[in-house]
């Protein structure tokens, strides 16, 4: 097993995508959570609905894990027997990771204060339930998109 | 919905107005603005309202005790009943029982015991704080009554640990001075300073100066000792004396139901008084005006016809009026999916029920986003099982018959996608291998190895989606009357939209397109008539200026080719979540497959984690399934046809916060 520059550049790329699309995730989470929390004392039986709000900003985690994923996987080390990238594949593989990595950082955070203002809406109206859901959901379009992106990308890069 | 006027009799009144919540067919409609017209008000004048201050004063002593009560339930909701926030079911005989024989010195009863239960609460924190501050002064040799004496006064104090060294000049200053160290802990000396009390006040000034804070316990007698001990018998007493009234209260919780059921009947007798403000009246009869289901009309005739002197007119809402929305699906399948519908808002009366229409779509695309044999058959085996066991509202068991119908759905995309559990048939040993095989054979195009194939036919769906809204806008144009506006507005995009796409494919992909020049055509008839039409409605005194601006409105609107593009770039978000799903699976098999690797224990732990870590996923992905079509829906596809804003018709009829009877009056509650 040989490791090359080019796979450092490939691990950095798996590393930034996973990362940083995961701390934007945990961001959102601990910001919608700490609205979760105090709707709770004053209202335990809403727990529910607001868990699902928590949740719904840590898809972005799991969008920048799947790019990690299919890095691993393309550069066979997952399989552990990664292929000797040259500087420009772990260049190329590097950069694709970007887009899912800066998304997901971003829409994380504001898909939490999204979904901490539709805890606040839960608390007030609870059949606004839905509609809180669906208006933070609009901002994990970004996200999606994100991951889109570095999929395509990573798809082109030949090996 | 039919609009109703229900004219009768004063003497009538309070029987007609129970008849109507029984049968609760009906939505009143508030009266009063007819008052504003100076024609109606010469005869009609508003209804008088009787108080319902002592009703207010009654609901608001049982909502006390209510909540009282519940503070001693020791049983919490499970999560997913609390999600739904479930009634209590009673049935009509023990509905009557517990209202006949109610007794409101309940409610003085809760009042007493929780002032009971305060005082006794806080009595023992008093009780407690003393002890404490009391505690260190233990070996005390004083009784504390003896602390002050003709000539001598003994002062207990706290004093930092460094200082306590300058104890000792205070002492060579005045000789008559004595310090005893009680305690002593890491920080504090506890110290008794005993001096005379003519000295006080200058020994007082000199104690302060190294931060000795005194302290007293007015009004004890005796050794510390001795008072510690009956300071204890004394806490132990009053916990006993909290936990028989806190036992009183827990025996209370049996009226718990009771006192629901009595709320509620009282909630509705205040509300079929004040449904009065919404009548008006003459000087003898009174009128109601409100609205009906068309497929209730004869059962709200038959339901008032026992009661003489009583006009009942139904007639058709006028154009423009407000008419309240009732979604009225009726098929077992269809059903469940107007909790979609309702979650975005009621369409509004003269707009078409989406629910029917988004259906197959909605399910199609939550399986794809899914798109896994074994989750879609634990998705159903485990909404089938929420809805045997979970008590939940109409709400709950709509959403699990969803999620049943879209666990079927995701069996059938997971054969076509190759997903179980994954990949998870990689991992079969021996003769399971051949299972490998067969999901192979069945795989029609598989996301992570052809994300682009994938993609592709998703974004087809989208454009058949939103092709489909616009479809449905056109049916709407039609059937209000305006051909002209159907063929201009929709018909053009509607032929533009599949050759378009066709012209896309031909020339960014090179697919081979038969008749290519006549696609041709018939793209560019629909831009040029987009062109020409859109901007009809612009006017201007000017004809040139008026034409100029028809036509360039016309040109701008092709702009919203974009607008369909964004529309249906959005529909990748299916591809995504599918991959989300089973990327995961596969990540977590694998990490299973090297657990299961390590000896002895290691078959054992990835056999206990299987369940954990795919179920994990099923829940997370079904969340995302679930929510992104729906948006898919509400964004790209109600947005070409429907505005939305509907009214909910609320019938006036038994409404209740904790219980439902069953089978009330005949009627579902």
């Amino acid at each position: 097993m040989e490791i090359t520059s080019g796979l450092v550049l490939a691990i950095l790329g798996a590393a930034l995508s996973a990362g940083l699309a995961g701390t934007g995730s945990s961001l959102g989470v601990g910001i919608a959570g700490q609205a979760a929390a105090g709707v709770t004392t004053e209202d335990p039986t809403k727990f529910g609905k607001l868990l699902v709000l928590q949740a719904l900003p840590g898809t972005q985690g799991i969008y920048g894990f799947i790019g990690a994923f299919f890095v691993l996987n393309m550069t066979g080390m997952l399989g552990g027997n990664p292929i000797p990238l040259t500087i420009d594949q772990g260049w190329q593989i590097c950069n694709a990771c970007l887009p899912i990595a800066i998304a997901g950082l971003f829409s994380g955070i504001y898909q939490g204060k999204v979904s901490a203002s539709g805890c606040g809406a839960v608390a007030k109206r609870p059949e606004t339930m839905g509609k809180a859901v669906i208006l933070a959901a609009m901002v994990e379009t970004y996200a999606i998109l994100g991951l889109l992106a570095t999929i395509l990308l990573l798809l082109g890069i030949p090996l | 919905m039919l609009k109703v006027h229900i004219i009768a009799h004063g003497d009538r009144k309070d029987e007609i107005i129970s008849r109507l919540h029984e049968l609760g067919l009906m939505q009143i409609k508030d009266l009063k603005e007819k008052l504003e017209t100076p024609s109606w008000a010469k005869i009609l004048r508003e209804e008088e309202v009787p108080g319902t201050s002592e009703l207010d004063h009654q609901i608001a002593g049982v909502r006390y005790a209510i909540d009282f009560v519940s503070r001693f339930e020791t049983t919490t909701q499970n999560l997913i009943e609390s999600f739904f926030s479930p009634k209590f079911l009673v049935n009509e005989q023990e509905y009557e029982d517990a209202i006949k024989n109610f007794d409101f010195n309940l409610i003085d009863k809760c009042r007493e015991l929780d002032a009971e239960l305060t005082h006794l609460k806080n009595e023992e924190a008093h009780l407690y704080t003393l002890y404490e501050e009391l505690l260190p002064w233990e070996s005390l040799e004083i009784p504390l009554e003896e602390l002050e004496t003709p000539h001598t006064v003994t002062t207990l104090g706290i004093i930092p640990v460094e200082n306590g060294g300058l104890l000792h000049t205070i002492a060579d200053d005045f000789p008559c001075t004595h310090f005893i160290t009680v305690t002593e802990t890491d920080k504090e000396k506890f110290v008794a300073a005993l001096h005379l009390k003519s000295e006080s006040e200058e020994i007082s000034k000199r104690l302060r100066a190294v931060e000795f804070s005194p302290v007293s316990f007015d009004g004890l007698t005796g050794y510390v000792v001795n008072q510690l001990e009956h300071l204890l018998k004394s806490i132990e007493e009053t916990r006993k004396k909290r936990e028989k009234v806190e036992e009183k209260c827990t025996e209370l919780l049996k009226e718990l139901l009771p006192l629901m059921i009595m709320h509620d009947h009282l909630t509705n007798m205040k509300a079929k008084k004040e449904v009065k403000e919404n009548f008006v009246r003459t000087d003898r009869a009174f009128v109601v005006e409100g609205w009906v289901p068309r497929k209730d009309e004869s059962a709200l005739r038959d339901g008032l016809s026992h009661i003489r002197e009583v006009e009942i007119l139904i007639e058709e809402p006028a154009e423009d009026e407000d008419v309240p929305v009732e979604l009225r699906n009726t098929g077992r399948v269809i059903r469940p999916f107007e909790l979609v519908t309702r979650i975005y808002g009621l369409p509004h009366y003269r707009e078409i029920d989406p629910t029917l229409s988004l259906a197959p779509f909605f399910i199609v695309f939550f399986g794809l986003c899914l798109s896994d044999v074994f989750y879609g058959i634990l998705l159903i085996v485990l909404s089938f099982f929420a809805l045997k066991k979970v008590k939940m509202g109409p709400d709950g068991d709509l959403l699990f018959k969803l999620l049943i119908i879209a666990g079927g759905v995701t069996v059938v995309c997971g054969f076509f996608l190759g997903g179980w559990f994954g990949n998870l048939t990689e991992y079969a040993p021996g003769q399971l291998a051949v299972l490998e095989t067969v999901r192979q054979k069945l795989t029609l195009i598989n996301p992570i190895e052809n994300p682009l194939g994938m993609l592709a036919i998703v974004l087809l769906m989208g454009i058949v989606h939103v092709w489909f809204g616009i479809l449905i806008k056109m049916y709407m144009t039609i059937r209000d009357g305006y051909y002209l506006d159907a063929v201009f507005d929709q018909g053009f995009w509607l032929l533009l939209i599949p050759f378009g796409t066709l012209m896309v494919l031909k020339t960014m992909f090179e697919v081979d397109i038969p008749a290519y020049t006549a696609i041709q055509y018939v793209v560019i008839a629909c831009l040029v008539g987009l062109v020409l039409t859109q901007g009809r409605h612009q006017k201007a005194g000017n004809i040139i200026v008026s034409l100029f601006m028809k036509l360039f409105v016309g040109l701008l609107s092709i702009y919203s080719i974009f607008g369909y593009l964004g529309d249906v770039l959005s529909y990748s978000r299916v591809l995504a979540l599918g991959l989300a799903t089973g990327a995961i699976a596969i990540v977590f098999n694998n990490i299973l497959s090297m657990i299961a690797g390590l000896p002895y224990i290691g078959l054992i732990i990835a056999i206990i984690l299987f369940p954990v870590l795919h179920l994990f996923n099923l829940i997370i992905n079904a969340l995302g399934a679930f929510i992104h079509p729906g948006r898919l829906q509400y964004v790209e596809f109600f947005t070409k046809f429907l505005e939305g804003g509907g009214e909910d018709f609320r019938p006036f009829q038994f409404d209740s916060k904790y219980i439902k009877v069953r089978e009330y009056k005949g009627k579902g509650g």
